[in-house]
């Protein structure tokens, strides 16, 4: 009887827990305070090895906003000095991904990628490029409105074994997480009290990359190829082009083994943070058999983005040999496998009768080539912008947030003098609310028990109605 | 006490169970993954209803892969269709007489989009509604010493694959006489991994999509042998996509693509028969995705217009449609 009495109190006990955690019971005891957190992107990819070359490192990005709901007018709280906003991601702790022998090798390899980048911190804790870590503070950021963030922490999909582990290993190991659960709370830095919480998706996933290439090593007569052929014949086609240069006979550690070669070295990638491309780290090797000389290592004028899709849409071996056209192939490299990221409200809808696809935001591929806006990648100048479907009074806010990258509606913001970010109520792009994943609509639910963007008045405004309804943009 | 410990924590364990029923929207219930042609087609007529930036059709081998599957799934295409098809190829066709990437956004000529321009035309019984000498002539022109052909002009040579959609190209104009099949033929073979199938890059390891292009290149130009016929036949059936190979293990995945290569490899040598239809139809049920009625190219990819195809080919040669 004690036993089961002790057990029935543990059990309770979890779930309380667990009901505080999704903000379902107010940590503080009060209405009086909400918080809201997005991904900026709705996902961001990652390699799953970094031996040999990397496209994308972990680096995922936050953002949030708080209110504090009163007599009067809602306030955006934005005092740094009274409040912090942390963060923490659930399945992604240091203990979980030091024991993770994926990101053991984005460890071992993030020094050689980025030299001089340390992915531990003094005080002992996994960082990812911009120092951020797995749990903590998010900044103060102001534009038209003000918000917290966290820019470049270094999460990874992980192997929870449950039915979460959707992704599709494309190196054939177990199938991973690619949504993880974030979590944000206000607390009173003060007292240390916890004002409000809630709950948000961490989304992270590996695309389809390596997956193709170890098939295309398979046509270069490799039976059961392995990484490093598949990098080697890739590097012999990347020889093939302008630039002369076959990139798996580049040592950049001296080690005697080709890279690991970052991409964003030679091809300039916004994504990376970076305004023009650094070049390949001095004091790197020419490996024996190389037909190209050092003078061929140097910066592309082409982004890493134009060359990237460029080349796989137009090479005639690609078009002749795999895909006469793969404009509309999206999920072939993007993730994709077992994810399918684009997951949002706009799944469900239709336009003419049809499904709405990437390519009717964004253009398909042979469209986006062919009017140039690989030139200009992760910018509002090439990005779509809701405005087009939705109309003026619909679309983007009028406030600005300048973020120098990203399309207007991660730069944009609204409602009452524009001070919330469009991505607050939304959501994250591609995981626009509601959302056909159940962790994307968890935070509204939360908040106003209805998955569909924010629309209950009574969320911020006290003493105003509970009826979901479309709130002036 | 403890009684009413007990009580008070029955009381917070129903509540904190009813909680989250009253607010998930989605159960984590795995859908039924069985294949709904009728959505299938509602899928393919999406793409075709298309007309923002996408102007459907925005390439030739998207209008073949619509027109192909309207067809097949039995649905016909509608008059209003076939003339915009036949319009936005017509709109391909370049001076040089070769068929561009698109009515809106192609620059050059080049064989793989001049293949899907013809073929799709083909099926539309259309082929008199372009300029067929100057598209023959244009093939002709990338016809190389070794009998191989080029994919477009500026390229600096062949390959196996752009010579297959060349000389398809120049059997569905009636223009094979034109060639001197002895030399394609020989060249097709250097392609020949022995007592195999073909591979994509000379004397590497054979590929269903390889040793596809090969066999219908050497059918169309009479050089089909029955030993090649037979080899062709076997490593088809030592593929996984064969269904037979039930115990063995591979590092990458499985492709829609390669099965439908598989598939039309076999129907073309009269073969079909060899392989596991039960397994191989679990292969392609498998890649559907119910939430549109498309298929994925491969396990755990999403939708898209090519793999949709591909799945429609292949249940087509598996007679499952």
């Amino acid at each position: 009887m004690k036993k089961k009495f002790f057990v029935s109190g543990i059990i309770a006990l979890i779930l309380i827990c667990s009901l505080a955690v999704t903000g379902l019971v107010g940590a503080a005891g009060k209405n009086s305070y909400s918080v809201m957190a997005t991904n900026d992107l709705g996902m961001h990819c990652v390699c799953p090895t970094f031996d040999y070359v990397m496209v994308l490192p972990p680096f995922n990005t936050f953002r949030a906003q708080a209110f504090l709901k009163g007599s009067g007018e809602p306030q955006v709280i934005s005092d740094a000095m009274k409040y912090r906003v942390a963060y923490s991601i659930l399945e992604n702790t240091d203990s979980i991904l030091t024991s993770d022998q994926r990101y053991q090798n984005w460890m071992t390899n993030s020094k050689k990628l980025f030299p001089g980048f340390n992915p531990v911190n003094s005080a002992g804790r996994i960082q990812g490029l911009t120092g951020a870590t797995l749990s903590g503070n998010m900044q103060p950021m102001s534009g038209s409105g003000a918000w917290w963030e966290v820019k470049g922490v270094p999460v990874f999909p992980v192997v929870t074994g449950t039915s979460r582990d959707i992704m599709t290993d494309p190196l054939g190991g177990p199938n991973r997480t690619p949504y993880l659960t974030g979590q944000v709370q206000l607390i009173d830095k003060t007292t240390n009290k916890v004002l409000a919480m809630n709950t948000f998706t961490v989304p992270v996933a590996n695309g389809g990359c390596c997956g193709c290439h170890l098939k295309l090593a398979e046509s270069y007569g490799y039976a059961n190829p392995t990484s490093l052929q598949s990098f080697q014949v890739m590097g012999m086609l990347h020889g093939k082009n302008s630039s002369g240069v076959d990139i798996s006979k580049l040592d950049v550690d001296g080690d005697g083994v080709p890279g690991p070669i970052r991409c964003s070295w030679c091809h300039l990638d916004p994504a990376m943070g970076e305004t023009v491309a650094p070049g390949v780290p001095a004091g790197y090797k020419i490996l024996p058999g190389a037909t190209f000389t050092s003078s061929q290592v140097k910066t592309s004028q082409y982004t890493f983005s134009d060359v990237l899709h460029r080349f796989h849409a137009q090479d005639s071996v690609v078009l002749s040999s795999y895909d006469p056209n793969i404009a509309k192939n999206c999920y072939d490299c993007h993730p994709g496998n077992g994810v399918n990221c684009y997951r949002d409200t706009h799944t469900t809808k239709t336009i003419n009768g049809h499904g709405i696809w990437c390519t009717d935001c964004h253009g398909d591929l042979n469209y986006r080539i062919a009017t140039h806006q690989m030139d200009q990648p992760w910018s509002d100048k090439t990005l779509p912008k809701c405005s087009n479907c939705h109309g003026t009074g619909n679309g983007e806010g009028n406030g600005w947030l300048n973020l120098g990258i990203f399309g207007s509606f991660l730069n944009s913001s609204g409602h009452h003098d524009n001070k919330v970010l469009c991505s607050t109520c939304h959501g994250s792009p591609h995981g626009l609310n509601p959302s056909t994943l159940a962790l994307d609509n968890q935070q509204n639910i939360n908040l106003q028990n209805d998955p569909r963007a924010i629309g209950k008045c009574s969320v911020c405004h006290s003493g105003k109605n509970s009826t979901w309804n479309k709130p002036p943009h | 006490m403890k009684k009413y410990l007990s009580v008070v924590t029955a009381v917070l364990m129903l509540l904190s169970l009813c909680a989250p029923s009253a607010y998930a929207t989605k159960n984590a219930v795995e859908p039924t993954k069985r294949i709904d042609l009728s959505l299938t087609l509602k899928y393919i007529q999406g793409w075709s209803a298309r007309d923002k930036w996408d102007k459907f059709p925005e390439s030739p081998s998207f209008a073949y892969y619509n027109t192909y599957s309207f067809i097949a799934l039995g649905a016909g295409v509608s008059p209003e269709l076939k003339e915009r098809i036949v319009a936005a190829i017509r709109a391909c066709q370049m001076k040089d007489g070769g068929f561009s990437a698109g009515p809106d956004h192609g620059t050059e000529s080049n064989t793989i989009f001049t293949y899907y321009s013809l073929a799709t035309l083909n099926l539309l019984n259309a082929m008199d509604s372009i300029d067929r000498d100057k598209a023959a002539s244009y093939v002709r022109s990338l016809i190389q010493k070794d009998g191989s052909i080029k994919a477009k002009t500026a390229d600096a040579g062949a390959t196996l694959s752009t010579t297959y959609y060349g000389i398809a190209s120049l059997g569905l104009l009636n223009a094979l006489d034109t060639v001197d099949k002895k030399s394609v033929i020989a060249y097709i073979n250097t392609y020949r991994e022995g007592r195999k199938g073909y591979c994509l890059i000379q004397g590497k390891i054979s590929m269903p999509g390889a040793t596809f292009m090969a066999v219908k290149s050497l059918s169309l130009l009479g050089g089909m042998t029955p030993a090649i016929r037979t080899e062709v036949v076997n490593y088809l059936k030592s593929t996984r996509y064969s269904g037979l190979m039930k115990n063995n293990t591979y590092k990458t995945l499985p492709s829609i693509a390669d099965m439908a290569a598989v598939l039309d490899t076999l129907a073309e040598v009269s073969s079909l028969r060899v392989i596991d239809n039960r397994s191989a139809y679990q292969f392609i049920e498998s890649l559907y995705i119910p939430e549109n009625g498309g298929f994925g190219p491969e396990p755990g990819l999403g939708t898209t217009p090519p793999s949709t195809y591909h799945a429609v080919l292949c249940l087509q040669k598996l007679g499952r449609l």
